[in-house]
C-alpha cells in the first residue's frame, strides 16, 4: 500500500499559525515537538513531520479499510536519513511501521509513505493545474493498457478513492493529494 | 444552550478555514468538515482549539479523532458541557 501528501509551504504559512497555544501539543509527541523546536527551520520541520503523518495515515487507512479519523498524534515519526533533496523516515502507528520518503521542493514538500520499500512508482507534482486526476487516469491507462476514456475515479464508503474501468474496479495502488497551488499523485508500478 | 445557538457558534468557528464557501450555505448537522467544507486537515486542529476556547472545554485526543462533521462536533461539545 502507498499514500502521499503534498504541503504547499506558502499556503501552510498563511493558513496555519503553528505558534498558537496548544497547536503543537495536539498534533505532535514530545519527541516530535523537540525535533521541531530545535530545528534550524522549525516551520519546515513541522510540515515535514505533518506530511509524514498524513501520507502514512492514508497508507494505513487503505491497508485496513478504516473509517476516517483525525488522530495525528498516534502516528509517531522518526527521521532516518536525508540530504537536501529528500528525507527518509519511519512512521509507527500501533504495531505497524511504514517507510516514508519526502521530496523537498522550493515551495513544497511531497511525502510518499509505503508499507514496503517501493521499487517502482510514478509520481507527479503539478502546480496551478486543473486536473491531476486526468494525469493519474492517463498514467493508469498506460500502465494497465486500458482505454483512458473508460477509466474513472470513485470513492468508497470510507472516502478512499479507487479506480474503475467500465464499471469494474481496477486493482491499482495509488494516492492523490492537493494543497494550495500544488496537486500530486503517486502510483505503484509493482502491483499486478 | 440551544442546538441552534450551538450550530451558529460552530459555523462562526469553522468559517475562516472553509475552502468551499458554497458548503456554508447549507450548513447543518449533516455538514462534513472535509467533504462539504473542504477544510484542510491541518486546519482541523484549529477548529478543535477554537471550539475549546469558545466553549471553555477541553477536547481530548480521543474526542478529536472523531470530530469530522458538524454532528460529531455538536455531540462532543454537548457531552463536554454536560460534564463541566
Amino acid at each position: 500500500m502507498i499514500g502521499n501528501d503534498i504541503v504547499d509551504l506558502n499556503t501552510a504559512a498563511l493558513q496555519s499559525n503553528w505558534l498558537r497555544r496548544g497547536y503543537l501539543e495536539k498534533l505532535f509527541s514530545e519527541n516530535e515537538q523537540c525535533l521541531i523546536l530545535n530545528s534550524q527551520f522549525p516551520e519546515r520541520k513541522l510540515w515535514l513531520l505533518w506530511a509524514m503523518k498524513e501520507a502514512t495515515y492514508k497508507t494505513h487507512q487503505r491497508r485496513f479499510k478504516l473509517p476516517r479519523s483525525f488522530n495525528p498524534k498516534q502516528f509517531k515519526c522518526e527521521i532516518v536519513a536525508g540530504d537536501k533533496t529528500s528525507i527518509l523516515g519511519k512512521v509507527q502507528i500501533q504495531d505497524f511501521s511504514y517507510r516514508t520518503q519526502t521530496f523537498i521542493g522550493e515551495d513544497y514538500l511531497h511525502c510518499i509513505a509505503s508499507q514496503f520499500q517501493q521499487k517502482k512508482t510514478v509520481q507527479k507534482i503539478l502546480s496551478h493545474s486543473t486536473d491531476i486526476k486526468q494525469e493519474l487516469i492517463l498514467a493508469v491507462s498506460e500502465l494497465k493498457k486500458l482505454p483512458q476514456t473508460k477509466i474513472s475515479i470513485k470513492k468508497d464508503r470510507n472516502f478512499i478513492p479507487y479506480l474503475t474501468c467500465d464499471g469494474f474496479t481496477i486493482n491499482c495502488d495509488f494516492s492523490l493529494s492537493h494543497h494550495g497551488i500544488f496537486s500530486a499523485f503517486v502510483l505503484s508500478l509493482t502491483q499486478s | 444552550m440551544s442546538d441552534k445557538e450551538l450550530l451558529e457558534k460552530l459555523k462562526n468557528i469553522v468559517t475562516p478555514y472553509v475552502q468551499d464557501k458554497e458548503g456554508l450555505e447549507n450548513f447543518d448537522e449533516n455538514t462534513d468538515f472535509l467533504n462539504d467544507l473542504r477544510i484542510n486537515s491541518a486546519n482541523l486542529v484549529d477548529v478543535v482549539l477554537d471550539v475549546e476556547d469558545e466553549f471553555n472545554i477541553e477536547i481530548d485526543n480521543e474526542s478529536m479523532n472523531d470530530m469530522l462533521s458538524v454532528l460529531d462536533a455538536k455531540n462532543i461539545i454537548q457531552f463536554k458541557l454536560a460534564r463541566k
